[in-house]
């Protein structure tokens, strides 16, 4: 393999695949980058066998062919050169010889033959839907997924394909966001998958603001394309519990509230809060809403945040961060808190499909 | 060759730390609670068929603490064997922690027979030497219990603990600075506090014999050889403290932990998994009494020949309430439990705890049941605290009953000498001597 490729070009390739390198890993190969060049581009793949990444890079490639080298030292590398044309060379014992300027690198690395192979698709269900709403989508819900192990089915998204509609839900059991988007398929390739929190994480930092993403899914595994980039993943195999359940059907009260604001005086708010005592008070009075904190030998935190409302008086206690995470994704000025009463659960909407449902706290 | 031997510092007490160790505690105990045991062999621990601790006379024939009673007694047919009462060898612990604070407040409970007190500048309010202050005390502690203790006065926590073990029974041993580095020749390297077998072995193989040997060595060696630790024991070794004496009594705790022996190795299933549950509920009992609520929970059951299997699980959400948990703790018994093997304890560890000053509701759970069982958990203690702990229990303890009685089974005289008034639960919280007048 020889070839020669711009600095940035490759710096920017590499950032889309090398996250998916886990820093420890019990087989070497799973550390490496696969470089593979052939007429006129080079292809670079990563996997962590859950999820495999491929994109590619711009080379005037004289010889193609292919090897691994270790991706966080071949990333560094590339990184500190000062020249912006690279040279790349591997010989057929896989030493790759990088010459860039007035630098001269000579890297080992392992055979082609040892990376493992991108998964085969045959089949499966496709679906077509332009890449910045999907990447929205999966901004505003993911947040909520569950990060505790034993719990792995919420570990990640669902994407459910389902009557013209992708809905995405991900929760971790004490709230719950929702996203709603028309999307066309054919009926018989109404689905639900479960997306992992690892795979949402690499489509979020790579998925552009437009152009088409394509999908591809059976039982076990889903693939994603869009331009340059290939990234398929294993899915989260068990039973999503049943989401619609726990969003309420209509709520007492429906609360417009300016949402930078809510979001600034509920940040305030939550610096009175420590890890025994986690929940801030927001009580609905006529034309105001009270954020109260008060945790003992610590003090407590007041804030008023003005509100359209006359109804009767509601107090509901909830953790902060789970309050602010929809609050800092969505975009739009205003949202609507749909309030009814300290047990039950409150609703954080928009005028965009989108729901939220967090369970409040008990203060004793 | 090694070098000359120098002193560590040439200051006799740049800080002064003593380190109180009750002398064969339980037994002295009893010896002081029935003079009539003074001079004589005693042991205590016949509830478990083995020895919790062995008084001097009883160590003097040989008899040591681990020992089986049968073999002890092979030793000595005058053994004289008591239960435990660890009602009075608390309430002797209490005292002996009272009298030392009578001379300083800074004062370290360690365990029930063994404490630290910071003494430093106290020489001007004592208006005596610093050997003078650990010598009163000592004496108070004797005096006033009726008990033999050892003390040992140097500059770190390590030192102190070091000192007291030189000399007993009734020990008194003053390490000064100017005097740590012979102190520490004589002193063998398994003797130092926070060293184990294995420790002594990576030592040992560097050539190591005693504890100077350790405390001359770099700092950094210390820290490459046995990490931070190293390099703190290290500096304890050397005088320069380290460790301070903490006073606070503990209130957050990280565990909570339960396990009970029982009288008679047992095969029966219903009884072993009563006296799990029993455990279960006491644990749950503690928790609640310190507004805690558990994440995880580990069980695990010890077979007659000390062999221990356990089993750990993380609870959908921290709870407080004993039913919550009970399918878990069968399911997890079920997966131990063996059949025909005899089983000699049960025991359960609550570890991932929080306060419970407020609760997460969960969006799929059924939080009617949560709150019913919270209740129910609430009731159970409202109702013991008026009757008596385990008053009101779980089904499964009525198998408590079903293991045949053995003559281990005595109760302290203690628990069945009962004044006016006093109950099997609860005495009056004193002290009694068994004397006639």
């Amino acid at each position: 393999m020889k070839l020669k490729f711009q600095k940035d070009a490759i710096i920017e390739g590499l950032q889309k695949v090398q996250s998916v390198v886990s820093p420890r890993t019990t087989l070497p190969i799973l550390s490496n980058v696969l470089f593979k060049a052939d007429q006129k581009k080079l292809w670079l793949s990563a996997t962590d066998l859950e999820v495999s990444v491929r994109t590619a890079v711009e080379a005037q490639v004289s010889k193609s062919g292919g090897t691994t080298l270790n991706a966080r030292r071949i990333f560094s590398i590339f990184r500190e050169l000062s020249g912006s044309e690279i040279e790349m060379e591997a010989d057929d014992k896989d030493v790759t010889s990088i010459t860039c300027g007035s630098s001269f690198f000579k890297c080992i690395g392992i055979s082609e033959d040892d990376f493992p192979p991108l998964p085969k698709f045959d089949g499966g269900k496709t679906y077509t839907i332009d890449q910045g709403v999907f990447r929205q989508m999966l901004e505003k819900s993911s947040y909520a997924a569950s990060n505790d192990e034993t719990r792995y089915v919420l570990n990640g998204a669902l994407l459910s394909f389902r009557g013209d509609k992708l809905t995405v839900v991900a929760t971790d059991g004490r709230r719950l966001a929702l996203v709603e988007q028309d999307v066309e398929f054919p009926k018989n390739a109404e689905a639900e998958l479960i997306l992992p929190s690892k795979t949402i994480n690499e489509l979020v930092r790579t998925l552009g603001d437009e152009g088409e993403l394509k999908i591809q899914a059976t039982d076990k595994q889903v693939a994603f394309e869009f331009g340059e980039m290939l990234v398929v993943s294993k899915l989260i195999e068990g039973t999503y519990p049943n989401f619609k359940q726990v969003i309420p059907a209509k709520s007492e009260q429906r609360i417009a509230v300016e949402r930078e604001g809510l979001l600034s005086a509920v940040r305030r708010a939550a610096l009175m809060t420590t890890d025994q005592s986690r929940s801030v008070k927001l009580t609905f009075a006529k034309n105001r809403l009270e954020i109260i904190t008060e945790t003992p030998d610590v003090g407590e935190a007041r804030e008023t945040v003005p509100v359209k409302y006359s109804g009767k008086e509601i107090s509901v206690a909830f953790n902060p961060e789970f309050l602010m995470d929809p609050l800092r994704v969505l975009e739009s000025d205003e949202i609507f808190m749909e309030i009814t009463d300290e047990l039950s659960p409150g609703v954080v909407k928009t005028d965009v499909p989108f729901i939220y449902v967090l369970m409040p706290m008990r203060v004793s | 060759m090694a070098g000359e031997i120098k002193p560590f510092m040439l200051f006799s007490f740049p800080r002064a730390i003593l380190h109180l160790d009750g002398d064969a505690f339980f037994t002295s105990v009893e010896q002081a609670v029935y003079p009539s045991l003074r001079g004589r062999p005693v042991v205590t621990g016949k509830e478990r068929g083995i020895i919790a601790c062995a008084s001097y006379e009883a160590k003097a024939l040989g008899i040591k603490r681990g020992v089986p009673l049968w073999e002890a007694q092979r030793k000595c047919r005058d053994l004289v064997v008591l239960p435990s009462d660890y009602e009075t060898y608390s309430l002797f612990s209490k005292r002996m922690f009272e009298i030392m604070r009578r001379f300083t407040p800074t004062v370290e409970e360690h365990s029930i027979d063994e404490g630290f007190a910071e003494i430093s500048g106290l020489r001007r309010l004592h208006r005596t030497s610093y050997e003078e202050i650990a010598r009163r005390i000592k004496e108070a502690v004797q005096r006033e219990l009726g008990i033999t203790v050892s003390v040992g006065l140097s500059l770190s926590k390590s030192l102190a603990k070091l000192a007291s073990k030189y000399r007993k029974p009734d020990g008194f041993t003053v390490v000064a600075g100017k005097h740590v580095h012979l102190f520490l020749q004589r002193t063998p390297l398994e003797a130092v506090w926070g060293f184990g077998p294995n420790t002594v072995h990576l030592l040992s193989g560097q050539g190591l014999g005693t504890a100077y040997d350790f405390a001359v060595k770099p700092e950094a060696w210390a820290e490459r050889m046995l990490g931070k630790v190293g390099r703190e024991i290290r500096s304890e070794l050397r005088g320069e403290a380290v460790y301070s004496v903490t006073t606070e009594e503990k209130t957050l705790y990280a565990s909570i932990s339960k396990c009970k022996t029982f009288t008679a190795p047992s095969e029966n299933r219903d009884f072993v998994y009563g006296k799990l549950v029993r455990n279960v509920e006491s644990a749950f009992i503690k928790l609640r009494r310190y507004r805690l609520r558990a994440r995880v929970l580990a069980v695990a059951l010890r077979r007659r020949d000390y062999e221990q299997t356990g089993l750990e699980a993380r609870l959908n959400r921290p709870t407080a309430a004993t039913q919550e948990v009970m399918p878990l703790v069968k399911a997890l018994f079920d997966k131990l439990y063996v059949p025909g093997a005899s089983y000699r304890a049960t025991m359960v560890v609550l570890t991932k705890l929080q306060e419970d000053r407020e609760a997460q509701f969960d969006l799929f759970a059924d939080r009617l049941r949560i709150e019913a069982l919270s209740r129910a958990s609430r009731a159970i203690d409202e109702v013991n605290e008026q009757f008596g702990k385990h008053a009101l229990s779980l089904g499964s303890s009525l198998y408590l009953d079903r293991n045949h009685k053995t003559d281990r089974d005595g109760l302290p005289w203690r628990k069945t000498d009962l004044l006016k008034g006093e109950t099997g639960r609860q005495r009056l919280n004193i002290p009694r001597l068994s004397v006639k007048v």
